[in-house]
């Protein structure tokens, strides 16, 4: 558990005292019961947690964090969701997990519990990821329930070295060809590495980082999912090409040993300047500029992900919801969708960023704070966040992120190649499908 | 009769409390785990429902390939791993004995990394290994060598998670064995060396076959512990890269808890009780029947 003070709580105050009696919500959520949220341990805590502290000193209402791992919260959710009672009151839901709160019927439709509750309409819905239609077993906000709230827009950017591109006269890459030949330009290992990915197998590593390669090439997992197609495409020539793409940033303008590579080890590698292009989430820009942990302040630029000529750029969405369990009381329901409620507005949005928060709103972005230098992560999110794309939206997820992560780190490391490696993964994908009982099938296998 | 009865029943209502505590600890986890590896298990309305599947989740076992993996790994780590603990346990073991009282403040130092709980080992040895500024690689450049990447490399990884589990556990041979050391009868080394047999004669032929059923038993309960190993492979390499380092342990966590499949993992890790179960035996039968 954490109870946040010191900076966090000086920080909050401070806006608190800007902020005065203008934010009309906040005589909203008075005289709630206690709410205990469970979430992960991630670079945007901090911002979250000053911003509940904030909404404590404003409305007096009691808010607990429960502070764990990634694997460790999504446990605790999962053991939460299918006891007689939850012991959390809003569930911090990741982008990739999601599913299986949608599909288990865990969570309660935000309409149930109060039917005048609506989104904001500066908040971003990431792809539809926050509406369920529990009929079509499908995400869509014209036909489904709102069941969360956006919580983080933890979508893909790419970092680069914006110092050496202007030292070097570079311009900023849009196809993944012309991003290569900048890597190539400013390669010079082991003191500057060309690119950085983040290829390591984790419980979700490489699979995030390969999405935007896959979707941007004109690939996909399946045929369509949106309209319930389960047909197995990730062997298609489109992945392959994607995947190849992958592999070739990796041995031509990689580290000595790519498939190693966790998000940590992207991150250490750009703030002590030793990397010229790295793709991390947009969180990871805290501490880009921070003189404490990085050598290169202010050197760091943010450019949206490239993109196979003729396709959009496809950043991966690996958001965090807010989602609130069926499994709790009426006055505990009511408390969380209070804290939701103020979270969402364009006032608390704006102080979320403020925070060192990562805001779920066009209306941060679009702030004047996101016009200021240090903040310029915050113009290309703008960009990018409505470009987003989600990686799938089926419970069986949590299966084929663990085929997919294992296939995709063995072709970087070099164990299989990328036609095998999509072959057999494309093979175990299907056999998912078909234990799950859907309607599949699957491509060709590539041929050598 | 009866008084040979009622010692009989006595005996028996005796046991029961100590039987019961074993079969709610032991026997109904274990009954509970098979039962599920039938099972496939969905959750709904705050239930478990569970829906038998017959042998489908062994016969899922067989096209694994981390499973595969896992096993095959685990094993080489296992043998390794045990082999070069239980020699260097009985070299320290032996050292110790032959220093006497003078050896108490090494023997607190060998034992020291038995004592620090896993977590730390591996973030310690993570920071070892670091490509970038770890200890090792700064040592090696100090030789003019490196760096080499101890934890990316996949012909390396296992060998670096070898190394820290030979680093962590070799303490527990060396304990095991400087008892078995100390134990040995003075009286029949004095007698080999009266006869004149030189030092290394003495420990081949009098020490080295006494000391033989101690070196079993610590080889087949530090083989037992090695093949439980995840910490140090979740916090190293997790895995990585590829299959180099996935371990049976690590393999049932991910199909388990990650992939949120307990009757497949609970297959797994039946398979996995069952394998250790008969190498175990089939080493105690191989033993009994050699020092008869």
């Amino acid at each position: 558990m954490i109870n946040f003070s010191g900076i966090c709580r000086l920080a909050a105050l401070s806006v608190t005292a800007a902020f005065g009696v203008s934010v009309a919500t906040a005589t909203y959520a008075q005289d709630q019961a206690p709410i205990n949220i469970v979430i992960n341990q991630s670079p945007w805590l901090a911002g979250f947690a000053g911003l509940v502290d904030l909404y404590k000193s404003e409305t007096g209402n009691q808010v607990t964090l429960d502070v764990n791992p990634y694997a460790g919260s999504l446990e605790k959710q999962r053991n939460a969701v299918r006891s007689a009672k939850s012991e959390y009151d809003i569930l911090i839901v990741n982008g990739i997990f999601y599913p299986e709160m949608y599909h288990g019927g865990f969570l309660e439709p935000l309409k149930n519990i109060d039917p005048n509750f609506k989104l904001d309409p500066q908040i971003y819905t990431y792809d539809d990821t926050v509406c369920f239609d529990a009929v079509k077993k499908t995400v869509s906000c014209e036909t489904g329930d709102l069941l969360t709230v956006p919580v983080n827009p933890n979508i893909t950017l790419m970092f680069y070295r914006k110092d050496l591109y202007e030292e070097k006269g570079l311009k900023v890459p849009e196809t993944w060809d012309e991003l290569m030949a900048n890597a190539k330009a400013l390669n010079n290992p082991p003191e500057m590495i060309g690119m950085m990915q983040r290829a390591a197998r984790a419980t979700i590593s490489i699979t995030w980082d390969y999405w935007p390669y896959l979707i941007s090439h004109g690939g996909s997992l399946f045929r369509d999912e949106g309209k319930g197609d389960f047909f197995v495409t990730i062997n298609s020539p489109e992945a392959l090409k994607a995947l190849e793409t992958y592999v070739s940033f990796a041995r031509e303008v990689g580290p000595e040993n790519p498939a190693s590579m966790g998000q940590g080890d992207l991150i250490q590698y750009l703030v002590t300047g030793r990397a010229a292009h790295a793709v991390l989430p947009a969180a990871a820009q805290s501490q880009m500029d921070d003189p404490n942990k990085s050598a290169v302040v202010g050197k760091i630029g943010y450019m949206t992900i490239p993109h196979a000529p003729g396709y959009p750029s496809a950043p991966a969405l690996g958001h965090w919801l807010g989602g609130i369990p069926k499994n709790i009381d009426a006055d505990k329901k009511k408390a969380a969708l209070a804290f939701l409620n103020w979270f969402q507005k364009p006032a608390t949005q704006i102080a979320y960023a403020e925070m060192g928060g990562s805001p779920v709103s066009a209306a941060a972005y679009e702030s004047d704070f996101a016009n200021k230098p240090e903040n310029r992560y915050m113009l290309t999110m703008r960009t990018a966040s409505p470009t987003a794309r989600r990686l799938w939206t089926i419970p069986e997820g949590s299966e084929i992120v663990a085929v997919t992560e294992v296939g995709l780190n063995r072709a970087v490391a070099g164990e299989i190649t990328p036609i095998d490696a999509l072959n057999s993964m494309a093979a175990d994908i299907e056999k998912i499908m078909v234990d799950a009982g859907y309607t599949t099938g699957r491509l060709p296998d590539l041929k050598n | 009769m009866a008084q040979s009865n009622n010692r009989r029943a006595a005996r028996f209502f005796s046991l029961f409390p100590a039987m019961l505590f074993l079969i709610l600890l032991s026997a109904l986890p274990l009954f509970n785990l098979l039962a599920l590896s039938f099972a496939e298990v969905t959750w709904a309305e705050g239930a478990a429902h569970w829906n038998w599947v017959g042998f489908d989740n062994y016969k899922a076992l067989a096209s694994d390939a981390l499973f595969k993996a896992g096993i095959l790994n685990t094993t080489v780590l296992v043998i390794t791993a045990t082999s070069v603990q239980v020699f260097l346990g009985l070299v320290l073991a032996l050292a110790c004995s032959r220093l006497g009282g003078r050896s108490r403040a090494y023997r607190t130092l060998f034992l020291l990394p038995i004592l620090i709980p896993g977590i730390i080992i591996g973030a310690i040895w993570r920071l070892m290994y670091n490509y970038q500024f770890g200890v090792v690689n700064q040592i090696l450049h100090l030789v003019g060598l490196g760096p080499v990447d101890w934890l990316g490399s996949s012909s390396l990884a296992l060998m670096s998670v070898i190394i820290v589990d030979i680093w962590h556990w070799t303490p527990f041979s060396f304990l095991l064995l400087l008892a078995a050391v100390e134990a040995l009868p003075k009286d029949v080394s004095e007698a080999a060396q009266i006869d004149g047999a030189s030092k290394w004669q003495e420990f081949r032929r009098v020490s080295l076959p006494l000391l033989w059923p101690a070196i079993f038993t610590t080889f087949v309960f530090r083989a037992i512990i090695a093949f439980k190993v995840f910490d140090e492979v979740y916090l190293l390499t997790g895995g990585g890269p590829g299959t180099a380092t996935e371990v049976i342990s690590f393999t049932i966590y991910q199909r388990f808890f990650v992939q949120d499949n307990p009757g497949y993992g609970s297959a797994m890790s039946v398979t996995v009780i069952f394998i250790i179960a008969t190498v175990i035996g089939v080493a105690m039968t191989r033993q009994r029947s050699r020092s008869q």
